[in-house]
């Protein structure tokens, strides 16, 4: 009979983790940025290593700020777990596997939540590239 | 008497050398699965110690949570570091006074790797404020699901052969 109960007990502790990843899944649909299909005006900033600032005005169409950032900028790096990590802008190198740097995106000044690829365009942002150390 | 200490010292000695092991198993573990995304066998292994070790489990924790910091940079994840796996810590530690089963911890597992990201949240919080944490919290979901079936998975899959590995051989 106890038996019973703690089996019980555990499959029903085992349905409210499903219920809970479906809560989880619900509030990323609703809450989590999306990217907007159309044209968009945008600035993109890159900060190198010793301050200096370059800036682009554009225009784009893309979802995705990758695609948007390639118009202006000479990305490269490779696909991680987390998506595509940029290991160098514009020829410039900041890569925390050789070293202790990394480019780190802002997103309106705020340190961005999302991937280069799957940072999302919004009309009117600004985002900034930023050689930093660690 | 003499014998008596030296049984002690042996026995120190013996646990010792295994925790030095298991913290050099658990660093180069999370290092090989480090491509993976969130899938990991961190959260299963520190299960494993908290239930072979008790409160010295602590010592591997942050002799883990410092070589973490030593490869990685300090960074703010660094901070969640200090406190995330002290709650694994917790809820292991209370609930193995008892045996349990594997689907037990499989469900532990999956719902710390499920709230991961939910428990890094006040870091974030105190650094940027609601919005920011609240939205960092949301783009994690994803991979905090990922991370709570990658935890149920290896959980069942690997705990209970690992666990009676050690009983049989290293108890």
């Amino acid at each position: 009979m106890k038996q019973t109960i703690q089996k019980r007990r555990l499959w029903l502790t085992a349905g409210a983790l499903v219920l809970l990843v479906a809560l989880f899944l619900g509030v990323w649909w609703r809450y989590a940025e999306k990217p907007t299909v159309g044209s968009k005006s945008i600035v993109i900033t890159v900060t190198y290593e010793d301050k200096t600032e370059q800036s682009y005005e554009l225009k784009t169409d893309a979802e995705y700020l990758k695609e948007a950032a390639q118009a202006v900028l000479t990305l490269d790096g490779e696909d991680t777990q987390y998506g595509y990590t940029v290991y160098s802008i514009n020829g410039v190198e900041a890569n925390f596997n050789k070293g202790n740097a990394y480019w780190a995106l802002y997103v309106n000044g705020e340190y961005g939540n999302y991937g280069v690829d799957s940072q999302p365009v919004t009309d009117g942002d600004t985002y900034a590239f930023v050689y930093e150390t660690y | 008497m003499r014998l008596c200490m030296r049984h002690i010292k042996e026995g120190y000695l013996r646990q010792l050398v295994q925790m030095a092991v298991c913290t050099a198993l658990i660093f180069g573990v999370q290092v090989a699965f480090s491509p993976l995304p969130n899938i990991e066998l961190v959260t299963l292994l520190f299960l494993l110690y908290t239930r072979w070790f008790g409160k010295q489990a602590l010592l591997i924790v942050y002799a883990f949570v410092g070589l973490e910091i030593l490869l990685y940079g300090a960074h703010l994840w660094a901070i969640t570091y200090l406190y995330i796996w002290l709650l694994l810590w917790l809820v292991a530690f209370r609930f193995s006074q008892k045996p349990r089963s594997t689907i037990f911890w499989a469900i532990v597992g999956g719902g710390y790797g499920l709230l991961f990201g939910l428990f890094c949240m006040p870091v974030y919080f105190l650094t940027g404020g609601l919005q920011t944490a609240f939205a960092w919290w949301v783009a994690g979901i994803p991979f905090d699901i990922v991370h709570c079936c990658g935890n149920v998975l290896t959980i069942l899959v690997l705990y209970r052969p690992l666990d009676n590995l050690y009983q049989k051989h290293f108890a």
